[in-house]
C-alpha cells in the first residue's frame, strides 16, 4: 500500500510539474506578445510622427542670405518647432506612460556639391522632453538621466555614422553631371551658359526619437525603450 | 504476491486515467484560448497596419486609383444570409446619415475620400482576402460574422468646426475596426460579456485634403 502511495504522489507531482511548465510557457509567449506589441506601436508612432504637423526645421536669415540652425532667435524657433511634434506625439500616444526625447541635429553640406562635411554637434544637448507628467517608470531622476544621455548617444551615433560612410565611399563627385556623394536637399539646379550649377542647403536636419513606455503584463512592468532616426518632412518655406 | 502485484496495477491505471481525464480537457481548453489569443494578436498588428498605411494614403496629393461606388467596397463571406450582406451596405448608410451614432461629419464623401477608401480596402483584401468588410451595422452576435473576421475601415474629422467651408485642408483620423469571433475565449462569453472581440486602432492623417464633393 505505501508504494502505491508513492507512485500516486508520482504522477501527481509529475502533473504538477507539466501544468506549471505550460503556464509558464504561456507566460513567457504573452510577455513576448506585449511587448512586441507596444514595440510595433512605438514605430506605428514614428510613422506618424513622420506624416504629422511639422514647422520649418531650418530657418533663412534674409540679412546674411544663409540657412541657418532653428534657435531662441528664429521663426519658428528650436522650441516650437520641438512643442509641434511632441505635442501631436502626446495627442497620438497608446498612454500615458509614454515619454519622448527628442534631439534635432545636423549634417553639414558643402553648398555648391551637395556633399557631405561634417557634423554639427552644437545642438546635441538640447534634448526636449515630452510626457504626461506622471507617475511612468521612464520618468524616474535616474531614468531621465540615463535616457537623456542614450538620446545624446544615438543622435551622435547616427549622424556621424552617416558621415563617416559617406566618406569612405569618397563623397566627391568628379564632374557637375556626376552624382557621386550629392546628398543635401537641393535648392536649384540649372544651366548658367552651357554650365551646370546646383545649390544646396547647408544643412542637413535629422530628428531623433528615443521612445520610452511601460509594458504590462501580469505581475511585471518593464520598459520599452526604441530609437528613431527621422528625416522632418520640412525645411524652408 | 502477485495479487499485491495486480492491485497496484489496477490502482496506477486509474490514477493515471484520472490524471489524463484532468490534464487532456486542461490542455485543449489552453489551446484553444491560445489559438484566440494568437488571432487577437495578429488582427491587432493586421489593423494597425492598415490604419498606418491609410493615413498615408490619405495625406499623399492626389491617390491615383477610380473612385468606387459604396455598394463595391463589401466583400460579403461567401454563402453569408442576404439580411447579413445588406448590413454590411448599411454600414456605409450610417457613416452618411446625420442621425446615426456612426456619422462620420459630413452627409457625403469627398472623391479624395473615396479613392482613399478604393487604396486601402483594396490594400486589406491584398493582404487577406478571407477578410469580410465592412462589419454589419448593429453587430451583436458572432454569428453575423459567420466564423470570420470582419473589418471596417472609416474616419472621422479632427478639426472639422463648420462644413461650410469646403477649401480648408481638413486633418483625419482613420480607424480600422476589426470583429473577431472567439473560439476558446468564447466559452467565458458569460464573463466577457460577447462571444467576439472588437479590435481598433487608429492613425492620424493630417491635412489630408478639403471637403470639396
Amino acid at each position: 500500500m505505501k508504494i502505491v502511495k508513492v507512485n500516486k504522489g508520482a504522477i501527481f507531482i509529475e502533473f504538477a510539474i507539466v501544468v506549471t511548465l505550460l503556464i509558464g510557457i504561456v507566460y513567457g509567449l504573452a510577455q513576448q506578445m506585449t511587448t512586441l506589441l507596444g514595440e510595433f506601436d512605438h514605430y506605428a508612432l514614428a510613422t506618424e510622427l513622420i506624416i504629422g504637423p511639422q514647422e520649418r526645421s531650418l530657418a533663412f536669415n534674409t540679412s546674411t542670405s544663409q540657412i541657418e540652425k532653428l534657435s531662441a532667435a528664429t521663426s519658428p524657433s528650436l522650441a516650437e518647432f520641438m512643442d509641434t511634434i511632441g505635442n501631436f506625439f502626446k495627442l497620438r500616444a497608446p498612454n500615458e506612460s509614454y515619454a519622448a526625447f527628442i534631439i534635432l541635429t545636423h549634417i553639414n553640406i558643402d553648398p555648391e556639391q551637395g556633399t557631405i562635411i561634417d557634423v554639427d554637434d552644437t545642438t546635441f544637448n538640447d534634448v526636449f522632453l515630452y510626457n504626461f507628467g506622471n507617475g511612468s517608470s521612464c520618468l524616474s531622476a535616474a531614468n531621465i538621466t540615463l535616457l537623456t544621455g542614450y538620446a545624446r548617444r544615438y543622435a551622435g551615433g547616427k549622424t556621424w555614422h552617416v558621415v563617416e560612410y559617406a566618406q569612405a565611399q569618397g563623397n566627391q563627385p568628379t564632374s557637375p553631371n556626376d552624382d557621386t556623394g550629392r546628398f543635401g536637399s537641393k535648392l536649384y539646379d540649372l544651366d548658367k551658359a552651357g554650365n551646370r550649377v546646383r545649390r544646396y542647403e547647408s544643412l542637413f536636419p535629422v530628428l531623433s526619437v528615443v521612445m520610452c513606455s511601460e509594458v504590462k503584463s501580469i505581475g511585471l512592468t518593464k520598459h520599452l525603450l526604441t530609437y528613431h532616426s527621422l528625416i522632418p518632412r520640412r525645411h524652408l518655406n | 504476491m502477485r495479487f499485491v502485484i495486480n492491485i497496484l496495477k489496477q490502482e496506477e491505471k486509474g490514477v493515471s486515467l484520472i490524471s489524463a481525464a484532468i490534464v487532456l480537457p486542461l490542455i485543449l481548453l489552453i489551446m484553444a484560448i491560445l489559438f484566440d489569443l494568437g488571432r487577437i494578436y495578429l488582427t491587432t498588428i493586421f489593423a494597425k497596419e492598415i490604419a498606418i498605411s491609410t493615413a498615408k494614403f490619405a495625406v499623399s496629393f492626389d491617390p491615383d486609383t477610380s473612385i468606387p461606388e459604396l455598394d463595391a467596397l463589401i466583400n460579403p463571406v461567401s454563402g453569408e444570409h442576404e439580411d447579413i450582406t445588406s448590413s454590411r451596405r448599411q454600414f456605409w448608410r450610417d457613416q452618411i446619415d446625420q442621425a446615426h451614432s456612426d456619422f462620420h461629419g459630413l452627409t457625403y464623401f469627398t472623391k479624395k475620400e473615396l479613392r482613399v477608401f478604393n487604396l486601402s480596402y483594396g490594400f486589406m483584401y491584398d493582404m487577406n482576402k478571407d477578410v469580410a468588410f465592412p462589419i454589419p451595422s448593429d453587430l451583436d452576435s458572432k454569428e453575423d460574422l459567420a466564423g470570420k473576421v470582419s473589418c471596417s475601415i472609416y474616419f472621422n474629422f479632427a478639426d472639422l468646426v463648420d462644413s461650410t467651408i469646403l477649401n480648408q485642408n481638413y486633418s483625419r483620423v482613420y480607424y480600422v475596426e476589426c470583429a473577431m469571433p472567439l473560439f476558446g475565449l468564447g466559452m467565458f462569453s458569460s464573463l466577457i460579456g460577447s462571444d467576439f472581440i472588437l479590435i481598433k486602432k487608429s492613425a492620424y492623417a493630417y491635412r489630408s485634403g478639403d471637403i470639396n464633393p
